[in-house]
């Protein structure tokens, strides 16, 4: 059976989904990027027998695997035929020695953004695209790729992967907690997302969001302010 | 208390060109003057997707719209609608542009704000 999130999947594009209008690769930066690393590691941490930390040149000499994945946006556009080149998780578990009661991992990003994945779950950690190098905004120097589920999932500046036994909130869990919302069901993916409900609860996280954004400006505005009298 | 206490001079309509938006920072907020068939419309030029200025976004006259410049949402100027969403999803998902209240004292653009509320949202 054809898996989510490749080309032969039926029906290639989730209901209600749009092909995104653009003549290059989409990227949508919500959150980053951050200024370019200078030091950056990849790192493994929490219940783990050998805890990893790689520079990118060690990293980049890790065995690599390349794959065609389509990207579907929870915003409701999707972007087909990304050609990925990363390093397969499934090595890093091996190369990490994850404790028996792992269950789950955080995979942690710049500014504290993070997504929380079975430990089971086909995950990518890609340094490529067609062949090319990521640029800051795609997520260098090491961006997540998980087939099949939304983009935001897709953790960009990957930094630290955490194994744990018991599930985590991630960022958007917590963001959404904190607004009096409830949290994302792990299940939800673009090919079994009840569209309306989406659309609502995307409206409900937007409103908040806006909201932070005016009051991060005016909070920003009054700092200027006391600083210039 | 005059009819014009707590408003906010903004400029003058003779000072705004068909076409060109013009931006202004009332108490910490952005606050986007536009004139389209000779009507004053005030937005708060913030995208109601990740809050990226808009007052430098692609204005269309002939719609009435003013475009995200980095993920390309669309939004109706006079009522703040989101006509679509960010690279061309549904509008739906979006919250409308704040469209804010002012009032026209002969010919100068009078904005409702205050020091503690900032500027006044027609629709919150």
């Amino acid at each position: 059976m054809a898996k989510r999130g490749y080309s032969d999947n039926e029906p290639r594009i989730p209901k209600g989904w749009v092909l995104a209008n653009v003549e290059q690769w989409p990227i949508n930066t919500m959150h980053g990027p951050g200024p370019s690393p200078a030091n950056w590691r990849f790192e493994t941490y929490g219940n783990v027998k050998n805890p990893l930390s790689l520079t990118y040149d060690e990293f980049v000499k890790l065995p690599f695997i390349t794959k065609k994945l389509d990207h579907h946006c929870i915003d409701g556009w999707s972007y087909l035929g990304h050609e990925w080149t990363g390093v397969d998780m499934e090595t890093i578990i091996q190369m990490t020695e994850p404790t028996d009661e792992v269950k789950f991992i955080h995979t942690e990003g710049e500014r504290g953004y993070s997504s929380t994945f079975p430990v089971e779950q086909e995950l990518l950690l890609a340094y490529k695209r067609f062949g090319k190098v990521l640029p800051r905004a795609g997520g260098y120097p090491v961006r997540l790729v998980a087939p099949g589920e939304f983009g935001y999932k897709s953790v960009k500046w990957v930094e630290r992967v955490k194994f744990i036994s018991d599930w985590e909130y991630d960022f958007w869990d917590k963001k959404l907690i904190g607004w009096g919302l409830p949290p994302i069901d792990p299940k939800l993916n673009p090919w079994n997302v009840d569209n309306a409900e989406r659309k609502a609860g995307l409206r409900q996280l937007f409103i908040h969001l806006t909201e932070d954004h005016r009051r991060e400006k005016i909070a920003l505005y009054r700092k200027k302010l006391e600083a210039s009298q | 208390m005059s009819e014009l206490e707590g408003r906010f001079f903004l400029c003058k309509v003779s000072d705004l060109v068909e076409g060109e938006p013009r931006k202004f920072v009332v108490h910490g907020s952005d606050v986007l003057l536009l004139k389209l068939d000779g009507k004053i419309h005030a937005v708060e030029p913030m995208c109601s997707h990740d809050g990226t200025d808009i007052s430098r976004g692609k204005f269309s006259q002939h719609s009435g719209t003013l475009e995200c410049p980095k993920h390309y949402a669309v939004f109706d100027v006079r009522s703040g609608t989101p006509l679509r969403g960010p690279f061309g999803a549904d509008g739906d998902t979006q919250p409308p542009l704040r469209v804010y209240r002012f009032k026209i004292d002969s010919d100068r653009i009078m904005l409702e704000a205050n020091q503690e509320w900032g500027v006044i949202p027609q629709y919150t």
